[in-house]
């Protein structure tokens, strides 16, 4: 630790004003920050200060998403071992496979399993975080100021709402744009309009959609194999529900299978378990909004609720119930990580109720009513992100209005 | 009653309790430029002068009529300024043998040319802006302050009980030549010293329920157009003392508190002290001496060196900032948070040692429920802060912004993860407005 400190000790001055590498000061506080707290002195007129800062609210999110994480990687084992196995033909075929077969296919081992999934997720993770971040550290250099940890987060979960077949290109392209276009156009963190991450994935959805969505792109190997079982489909459980309806899924799948996160889907979104860990460290640290996720549970609970009672003999979505929509999809990773972001979000309590039911609402709508593609989430929070200045400007006026009413009171 | 859930009283360690005890001697007063905003001196005096208590010191160019006079006899030792000749601090070293000069009020008419004449009126605050009254200005609502919910500040009626007939005697007084409304907010439950024809309020509830723009927001709040004054219990008993008793009062009660003080108290001071002397031999070293409170208050330094004019507390913390090695993964039991993030608030120690690390460096807001929590005023915080910062006045004023001063946004600042200072941002919006105006 000591060493470690001499080390920025001594590389500091080249990196301050009037060294040589005085430009690239992002780059050194990156790096000094990770390891040590900034030496900041407190100034007048305010001498304490509360222990929390950006970088621990970020890691917390950032970790927060660990359960979720690993269970992704192990489901991705889980689910294309299985398939593998199935068609007997234990080659993905492309440059992954050289490095699954150094554990092999063995579809009952859990060492498998994680390795599989790991061979597949942390190359996107990697790709996502690597690119992303020297976007960060290029506007942070150009703009002079320091590189914001919220980057974490937005890497991590883009990473985890993609499938793991995702070529890596894509994903590089995907955080380019989520970075670029969702963030540091508008400012950096604080100042963005909508959730980078999400945006990244909205990109890539529109502009691939075969990669990234559909019934092949959930399982590893699925994809380029092509070779499709009797009675096998790759489909995720809300494709399921928007071909047949709940009598097809629970064929399938089981309720609790969804729940626990046994299910093809994107590789973070499967297991409710996992997220619900992160849902309860996000609301005990207050660092997520529990107003916008019982607004989005509450929007998603009425929904659905309705459709049900309405009922359609056409369309089989109409009577998924609430239970149902809550673990398929990315229903629940898009409600603790995605809605909850505080940027994009409203940033009134009020409007963070009313922010939260527009998502839920939307999400069933989307679901149930639209035909082009059956995943809402994504979309929803978006349009939630879009409406969100709106909903803050009618809760700020109203409460302008109401405080001027009471003074001419007075 | 207003009973005020929100807020936060940040548990600081060192407290001052117990009784009132007298200063050491203080050989070194002062008068401080930044305590009063706004304010640009023409100098009465220079260096090497002899002045008596209530000698005339300087006028304000902005406020003219408007005078500022020694709070001790003695002589002018040094006249200080900063940049662009701003003026910092006048200081006195006080005589032996003091003298007063002659006052006489005789007619409430005199008494209220006086009060400016005599710098009696710079006990007063207006709001909106937070400035010393203009001349001859007449006020509809005075807000007197006898709460004090700052960290490490002490309940204002533990002292002001022992001059409590000098108090109602004031508050009689101040109804008389003013006319006004006059309300007077307390905290502590023995306060009975009801007079008719005074509005008392009880306010309860963490910090800032004692702060008097929590006051006026809750009993009337002001806007562009409002003749409201503010004042707190000590400025009252100053007042009196020159109403009642053609008296400059020279001495203020002032708590001593915080983890880097030996032995926190609370002792009558002279108005103006030099700090260093009221604390020395009662301070660890490394230590950040700071005139008020930790929340809003200014470091002692070399050119800063006496208590604030309206400063009721003096604080100390540790200056000395330890490397936290790999800080966004320690649990964190002794750092203290609104928020949860820390292992603090689960095992809950009952006081904290604070230090003067920002914990943290500059970033973007982000909206965090901190700021709601703290904030017990019905005001959209983050969208007030929000405008504040990028100096959208408009916006701001509609929001609110002329109901408050820099310390009604401290708990704000104590709280932002993104480690903006809003109470100087505050201040430059307010000064921006206030030219707007004029």
């Amino acid at each position: 630790m000591k060493f470690l400190r001499n080390l920025f000790d001594e590389a500091k001055p080249s990196f301050s004003k009037g060294g040589t590498a005085e430009k690239y000061f992002p780059i050194y506080d990156i790096f000094e920050n990770l390891f040590f707290l900034s030496r900041n002195k407190t100034k007048n007129p305010i001498h304490i200060r509360d222990a929390l800062d950006i970088q621990r609210m970020m890691v917390i999110v950032w970790l927060s998403t660990f359960p979720a994480m690993f269970f992704g990687m192990y489901n991705i084992g889980n689910q294309s071992l299985e398939y593998l196995a199935l068609i007997d033909t234990p080659n993905t075929g492309d440059w992954h496979h050289y490095l699954v077969n150094i554990f092999g296919y063995e579809p009952n081992s859990f060492i498998n399993k994680m390795w599989f999934g790991a061979v597949y997720f942390i190359p996107i993770y990697a790709t996502t975080f690597l690119v992303g971040i020297s976007w960060e550290i290029l506007f942070a250099i150009i703009r002079k100021h320091e590189v914001n940890e919220g980057f974490f987060v937005s890497s991590v979960l883009f990473a985890l709402s993609c499938p793991p077949d995702l070529p890596l290109w894509q994903a590089a392209l995907g955080i380019t744009f989520g970075i670029v276009i969702g963030k540091e156009i508008f400012g950096g963190t604080g100042k963005n309009f909508l959730n980078p991450a999400l945006t990244g994935r909205a990109f890539l959805y529109f502009a691939y959609p075969s990669d990234i969505s559909g019934d092949k792109v959930w399982i590893s190997g699925l994809g380029d194999q092509m070779i499709i079982p009797q009675g096998y489909s790759g489909a995720t459980p809300l494709g399921v529900a928007a071909e047949s309806g709940v009598p097809g899924l629970t064929d399938k799948f089981s309720w609790f299978d969804a729940f626990a996160g046994n299910i093809p889907g994107s590789i973070g979104e499967t297991s409710i378990i996992a997220i619900s860990i992160a849902a309860v460290i996000l609301l005990m640290t207050r660092i997520a909004s529990y107003r916008i996720m019982l607004g989005t549970l509450l929007g998603m609970f009425v929904t659905s609720s309705l459709f049900n009672i309405i009922g359609s003999e056409t369309n089989p979505m109409f009577n998924v119930p609430f239970y149902w929509h809550l673990v398929i999809g990315s229903f629940a990773f898009g409600l603790v990580f995605m809605a909850t972001e505080p940027v994009s979000g409203s940033g009134t309590n009020k409007g963070r109720w009313i922010y939260g039911i527009v998502i839920g609402v939307t999400v069933v709508l989307i679901r149930v009513v639209n035909p082009a593609f059956p995943e809402g989430m994504m979309l929803a929070i978006l349009f939630a992100n879009l409406l969100a200045p709106v909903i803050d400007h009618l809760v700020v006026n109203n409460n302008i209005q109401k405080k001027l009413k009471y003074r001419e009171a007075l | 009653m207003y009973n005020l859930k929100k807020g936060l009283n940040i548990p600081i360690s060192g407290s001052p309790e117990g009784a009132v005890s007298d200063s050491t001697k203080i050989s070194h007063v002062g008068i401080l430029g930044p305590d009063y905003i706004g304010m640009k001196p023409t100098m009465m005096v220079e260096v090497g002068d002899q002045v008596k208590i209530g000698s005339v010191l300087f006028e304000d160019k902005k406020n003219p009529g408007v005078f500022f006079t020694s709070p001790a006899g003695g002589l002018i030792k040094s006249i200080n300024r900063g940049e662009k000749r701003r003026f910092i601090s006048l200081e006195i070293e006080v005589a032996d043998q003091e003298n007063q000069v002659e006052i006489l009020n005789d007619s409430d008419e005199i008494l209220l040319k006086n009060l400016s004449k005599y710098g009696i009126i710079n006990n007063f605050r207006t709001r909106p802006f937070n400035k010393t009254p203009k001349l001859n200005d007449i006020p509809n609502d005075i807000f007197v302050n006898v709460c004090d919910t700052n960290p490490l500040s002490v309940d204002p009626y533990i002292y002001l009980q022992h001059e409590i007939d000098l108090f109602n005697r004031s508050l009689i007084k101040l109804k008389e030549i003013f006319n006004c409304n006059i309300h007077v907010c307390y905290q502590n439950n023995d306060f009975n010293n009801f007079i008719d024809g005074i509005n008392y309020y009880n306010f309860k509830g963490p910090h800032p329920a004692g702060l008097s723009g929590t006051h006026i927001h809750f009993i009337k709040p002001v806007d562009i157009n409002s003749k409201c004054w503010y004042i707190d219990g000590q400025g009252i008993l100053s007042f009196g003392d020159f109403a009642l008793n053609n008296k400059i009062r020279t001495t203020r009660y002032v708590s001593i508190g915080g983890p880097s003080i030996i032995e926190p108290k609370i002792v009558k001071a002279r108005i103006g002290s030099d700090c260093r002397e009221l604390v020395a031999g009662n301070l660890k070293d490394n230590s950040r001496l700071i005139s008020g409170s930790v929340l809003n208050g200014y470091e002692i330094t070399d050119s800063l060196t006496f208590l604030g004019f309206y400063h009721n507390q003096i604080s100390a913390i540790s200056d000395e900032v330890p490397d936290t090695f790999l800080n966004w993964l320690m649990p964190g039991s002794k750092l203290h948070s609104k928020l949860g993030a820390f292992i603090s608030s689960w095992v809950k120690p009952e006081e904290f040692e604070f230090n003067t690390a920002l914990n943290g460096s500059n970033r973007g807001i982000v909206p965090v429920a901190a700021y709601e929590e703290v904030m017990p005023l019905n005001i959209m915080s983050l969208q007030l802060l929000k405008s504040i910062v990028v100096k959208d006045i408009e916006n701001a004023i509609k929001l609110g912004v002329l109901e408050l001063a820099p310390e009604d946004l401290s708990l704000c600042s104590y709280v932002c993860p993104s480690k903006y200072d809003y109470c100087s941002i505050l201040d430059e919006n307010l000064e921006l407005i206030y030219k707007e105006l004029q």
